[in-house]
């Protein structure tokens, strides 16, 4: 299992949100990347909330030799020019959704030419509206084309899914991925996004741990709100031996 | 280019980040509305609940710490603390040597009617005067290592006596831009500390990039390690979170019950905020104005704003009519302190304001009513200025303990 800290980037700030609206300022990237490497995170991931995710260029550049936690970019990535810059400038692993929707034979691509390793799919749904956030289409609609197209990517062994509940905001919803689940293939290692807390981990712990050979989760918000946010999680399961403590 | 909430005067310049929403509301204001829909006797309980995990009831133990600052904020949560959530508190303050004779009083005042311990740490009144040098010069500001060393003291204490609680008042940036809502009670953090109350620089860049500070043993500017508070269990709560907080009503109730001493200031009306400090009020808020644009005032406007005490207005009428100024013998005063010249302080000055963002819009006058007056600015909002608002002018003890 591993531990993610996934933050937004929007106007050189990281910026917390709350299903994805009424944005608040939580400080500045580098100080909060220096902060995640303390608490251990075994990933960051840096969401560029505006679509251009060159504009993080110079920003991964920095980062990438200040901090030694791998490094994975989100948001905007739409082409193979804009990876290769990422993966210059330092990123270890792209994380792409728009391309996964619109333009699979490209996510082909960028396979062959980087390695499944370093590539991360993400599929942001809402489990109140049960739609797919990237193209508005119903999960019962699009589900079963998404599915298809898991199965092949998993084939070339790219098998990091993330799933983020948009409408989870830690508060008066909880994430659900029971109707995302059921797309990914069984060799799939599902990162759990969206809402993420330490009781919501223990919760889709319980829940999926026996389905997937793998599973991690994403943290966001909560990141944000309370001192070392994944030492709790992080000695809860290392008792159980399927988490580095 | 810089946009201003529709509803309270806050720009987008604010320095704890403030984010305007499409319909024009800014974040302050929106969590502000919490205050008058969520149900805060919940909240109390809530809290009640925390507490009694560590109510040890002993009369040799300390259930708590509280930081302190002998400011009205700090007085509040220790009356709170002591009185209403029955814990023993241990008090922590960090002596920034800005402190004036009325700040020393306000904290014997603490001592003595609500009988608590205090910790006091006294740094070497040099080292604090080169650390505050290499703030002003690195960093436009003179309150660094007043930040530094308030939110990092408390924590090292309550490592070293092994007391988990740290229960701080008001947390600012709830407070005034909404960075988080109450129901999710954030807690205090060295991310947000580092951010925002160093202003993105701690004691070891500081150190960097200024060494001769290295010549000093700081380590009550630094933030203890993480992995051995997380060992400890220490954690820090905020009361703002749990009770309607709201500085006004608290001050009034502890000028009623303890006699708490405010002291009018030049700057603006409200005569309760930090009446401890020499330079809150003079040379700080003018480094706010010329970096920023707007000073205190707008803080105290916005707050009665929110509070409906005042239309906006209002507040824009009153602080049209405000004209800022230099207040001269404030610098002067903090250029004695720090072994200055005036006129290198003044320089310093004139290189912040020629950095800083305008002034906002709303301070264009339209009269010729010249009112840094305190009297007159309190006239407006009918503020009743108690016999126990000194007038008279601070002076500064540095160091000087009570």
């Amino acid at each position: 299992m591993r531990l993610i800290s996934s933050i937004l980037i929007q106007d050189d700030h990281v910026i917390t949100t709350r299903n994805y609206s009424h944005p608040t300022i939580v400080g500045k990237p580098n100080t909060v990347c220096t902060y995640l490497e303390r608490y251990k995170s075994d990933e960051i991931q840096l969401t560029n909330v505006l679509g251009d995710a060159l504009h993080l260029i110079p920003l991964v550049n920095e980062l990438a030799k200040s901090i030694s936690t791998p490094l994975s970019i989100c948001g905007g990535i739409d082409s193979i020019y804009t990876d290769s810059k990422l993966i210059e400038s330092g990123a270890d692993r792209l994380c792409i959704e728009k391309l996964l929707f619109e333009e699979p034979h490209l996510v082909d691509k960028i396979i062959d030419i980087y390695g499944a390793q370093s590539v991360v799919l993400r599929i942001t749904f809402s489990s109140t509206q049960a739609y797919f956030r990237c193209n508005g289409l119903p999960l019962k609609q699009y589900g079963p084309i998404l599915k298809k197209r898991l199965a092949e990517f998993a084939n070339k062994g790219l098998t990091d899914i993330m799933i983020y509940d948009s409408a989870a905001d830690g508060l008066a919803c909880e994430p659900s991925y029971h109707q995302i689940t059921p797309l990914l293939p069984t060799q799939a290692t599902p990162i759990f996004g969206g809402g993420i807390s330490p009781t919501s981990v223990s919760v889709v712990y319980d829940q999926y741990h026996n389905t997937f050979p793998d599973i991690s989760f994403a943290f966001s918000h909560y990141l944000h709100l309370h001192e070392n946010p994944l030492a709790s999680t992080r000695k809860h399961f290392a008792a159980i031996s399927c988490i580095r403590p | 280019m810089i946009s201003y909430c529709k509803e309270c005067l806050y720009p987008s310049t604010h320095p704890l980040g403030i984010t305007i929403g499409a319909d024009g509301v800014c974040s302050g204001c929106r969590i502000h509305r919490e205050k008058f829909s969520l149900d805060w006797k919940a909240k109390h309980n809530h809290l009640d609940k925390l507490a009694a995990r560590y109510r040890l009831r002993k009369r040799e133990a300390y259930d708590c710490i509280v930081p302190i600052n002998a400011g009205s904020d700090t007085f509040f949560t220790v009356h709170y603390v002591k009185n209403i959530l029955k814990l023993n508190p241990l008090c922590a303050i960090y002596n920034t040597h800005y402190l004036t004779a009325l700040g020393h009083q306000n904290l014997a005042r603490l001592r003595a009617k609500l009988n608590v311990d205090i910790e006091m740490h006294i740094p070497s009144l040099q080292q604090v005067k080169d650390i505050t040098r290499s703030s002003l010069y690195y960093l436009d500001s003179i309150y660094w290592h007043v930040h530094a060393g308030h939110t990092a003291y408390p924590v090292h204490l309550a490592l070293q006596k092994k007391i988990p609680l740290i229960i701080w008042g008001c947390h600012e940036a709830v407070d005034q831009v909404g960075m988080f809502s109450h129901d999710e009670y954030p807690e205090m953090t060295s991310n947000y500390r580092h951010n925002f109350h160093l202003m993105g620089m701690n004691m070891a860049e500081l150190e960097k990039l200024d060494p001769i500070l290295k010549k000093y043993n700081n380590w009550v500017y630094h933030y203890p390690d993480l992995d051995q508070l997380e060992s400890n269990g220490i954690h820090g709560i905020y009361l703002s979170n749990y009770l309607r907080w709201d500085q006004k009503t608290q001050t009034e109730l502890l000028d009623k019950i303890y006699g708490y001493t405010s002291r009018q200031n030049s700057l603006s009306y409200n005569p309760h905020e930090n009446p401890h400090c020499a330079f809150y009020h003079g040379i700080h808020d003018w480094i706010k104005y010329l970096k920023y644009g707007y000073g205190r005032i707008v803080d105290h406007l916005v707050r009665d704003i929110r509070w409906q005490r005042l239309s906006r207005a209002d507040a824009i009428n009153i602080l049209s009519r405000f004209h800022p100024a230099p207040p001269i013998s404030n610098i002067r005063l903090f250029a004695n302190f720090l072994s200055l010249q005036p006129n290198a302080v003044s320089f310093l000055l004139s290189q912040i304001n020629a950095k800083g963002y305008d002034p906002l819009p709303f301070y264009q006058h339209k009269n010729d009513n010249i009112t840094s007056s305190p009297t007159l600015l309190a006239d407006y909002l009918n503020v009743k200025l108690t016999s126990s608002t000194l007038s008279t002018p601070h002076t500064l003890l540095p160091g000087a303990p009570y």
